[in-house]
């Protein structure tokens, strides 16, 4: 964000403060959403499954507002008679965002599906792999607000943090999968688990992508 | 020591000259930039042309009031108002520095009318009320006609335009329609907003009316080719998004209203004039082109600035009075 004292510079800037603003509220409800699934995870792993599904439910509700606020934002990104400089990177930023919330829903949906009782192991790995969504989408809510503040050094630090993370998500990945395959499941849950894995491991990717968003703008205002 | 503060004078009027053109070269032009229908190089030979020109045929008018429409300072002894000219620009300018930092959308000609008005105050100058008043009221007016004409134009023009221009000759007309337009806003612009940089100078009698509205155009030409290219790029590539009808009738619009108040004397922000003319296209197209907390942000250095930059120059020039033992 250039010092601009043009006003259609300002309004430009303007514009692109109100939709970071947005944006701290989309990730807000992602943050709602992944926190709502890791309530699912814990449900799941102490063999409650009333909970597991009310929990369920909260993260399809969220992951709805998550989408209005979606809309909302490119409608005020493709409505705009002066856009912001960076119109693209923040169209793009926005459709990351969605992701986050669209997957993690994509997730809670599979684990919803599987009915078998896993075995320790695996139940573990899920367990961190969820930790590591949430460490990571609590990082990216934190970079979102640092920028709107103008500190781009914090918001710098924590998009490099949710990299680190995503690479530790990677990892997990390999180790969930050798977790699942084994073990002795059905062909349903093999299948649902080895989804799950990869679902659970594209949220953290998706994070990365919005971080990455966050890196430009710092990079772009220093 | 005289020729010391008259040197400082013209520099701090230089500065604001500078200032300005750096900054607001981009209002008349940058579409033109935007939409490819001039290059960087030819859009700003117009704009110092026509800048230029609107600075020399008319800027006397509001560098009249500037000058001693507020405060007469010909009527004020003249180290005096040398001095008023000097804590006025300096106010001005200051508060301008402030809020680019602060990132505040604020307008010279606001920071010069409230410092004039302040720094007068400190020397218990006769400040003309009822002349702030017309400015204040017509302050209110500038976005407001701005925006009825912009109305006006695109709703006409976007109807019209389209039946009785030929087909093949669309792109040369529409390009035609916004360099004229483009320098008529780049006119206007000088010619309103050169007493900004000027105005308090030949209001004390250092230099004349004429030779103040071309120090000021040679400032503000200054401004658009050190600085201004930069900010003219940055607005036509990447963030003015008008159609070209939209952008002609907002640059027909813009010009037209603020024309009108230097015909009068009036010092106007051509900003508002041209976020105006937008709000008013906007409503055409039914788009919210301005949310309510950009207008709120609007709206509020709009108010704050002419106290602001006036309580600044109010404080400096007392100070002074104090510290050197002048207007005693």
């Amino acid at each position: 964000m250039k010092e601009m004292r043009n006003i259609l510079g300002w309004l430009g800037m303007a514009e692109e403060e109100s939709i970071l603003q947005d944006a701290q509220k989309h990730v807000e409800e992602t943050y709602k959403t992944v926190t709502y699934f890791a309530e699912a995870v814990k449900a799941f792993i102490g063999g409650d499954l009333e909970a597991k599904t009310v929990a369920i439910e909260k993260v399809r509700e969220s992951e709805h507002q998550a989408d209005i606020l979606r809309s909302k934002m490119v409608n005020e990104l493709s409505e705009s008679l002066l856009l912001p400089p960076d119109r693209e990177d923040l169209m793009h930023f926005v459709k990351t965002l969605d992701k986050i919330a669209d997957w993690t829903n994509g997730a809670a949906r599979l684990l919803g599906f599987i009915e078998q009782k896993l075995p320790e192991n695996v139940l573990k790995n899920i367990s961190l792999a969820t930790e590591l969504i949430v460490s990571s989408v609590s990082k990216l809510k934190e970079g979102i607000q640092a920028v709107i503040k103008n500190d781009l050094k914090k918001a710098l630090a924590d998009s490099e943090a949710v990299g680190r993370l995503e690479h530790d998500a990677d990892d997990q990945k390999k180790t969930l999968i050798e977790a699942i395959i084994h073990t002795k499941l059905e062909p349903a849950t093999l299948l649902l688990s080895y989804q799950l894995a990869e679902y659970l491991e594209g949220v953290t990717d998706k994070i990365e992508d919005a971080a990455d968003f966050i890196k430009v703008v710092a990079i772009k205002a220093r | 020591m005289y020729i010391f503060l008259v040197g400082v004078t013209l520099l701090m009027g230089i500065a604001v000259g500078w200032s300005i053109g750096a900054n607001d070269a981009a209002n008349s032009l940058g579409t033109a930039v935007g939409s490819r229908v001039l290059n960087l190089k030819q859009a700003i030979v117009l704009i110092c042309i026509f800048g230029f020109l609107g600075a020399y045929f008319q800027g006397s008018h509001v560098v009249n009031t500037i000058g001693k429409g507020i405060v007469p300072m010909d009527q004020l002894d003249k180290p005096l108002a040398i001095y008023l000219a000097l804590v006025a620009s300096f106010a001005a300018c200051a508060w301008v520095v402030l809020a680019t930092y602060w990132k505040m959308p604020i307008s010279t000609s606001h920071s010069i009318v409230g410092a004039v008005a302040g720094a007068g105050l400190a020397i218990s100058a006769p400040v003309r009320w009822k002349i702030l008043l017309d400015i204040f009221i017509c302050w209110l007016f500038t976005p407001i006609g701005a925006a009825v004409l912009g109305y006006i134009f695109y709703r006409v023009f976007k109807n019209i335009f389209y039946r009785i221009v030929p087909r093949k000759y669309l792109r040369p007309v529409l390009a035609g329609l916004i360099i004229t337009s483009g320098c008529y806003v780049a006119y206007t612009w000088g010619a309103n907003d050169v007493a900004n940089a000027v105005g308090v100078i030949s209001g004390s009698g250092i230099i004349s009316v004429n030779i103040s509205t071309i120090i000021g155009g040679a400032a503000i030409l200054l401004g658009i080719v050190t600085w201004g290219y930069k900010v003219i790029e940055t607005v036509g590539s990447e963030i003015a998004h008008l159609l070209p009808i939209m952008a002609f009738s907002v640059q027909l619009a813009s010009a037209i209203n603020v024309h009108v108040y230097t015909g009068f004397g009036i010092p106007v922000s051509t900003s508002h004039s041209i976020v105006g003319a937008i709000f008013g296209v906007g409503l055409v197209r039914g788009v919210h082109v301005l949310n309510l907390r950009i207008i709120r942000e609007i709206v509020f250095c709009w108010l704050a600035t002419p106290f602001i930059s006036g309580v600044i120059g109010f404080l400096i020039l007392k100070g002074l009075m104090v510290f050197l033992k002048i207007g005693g």
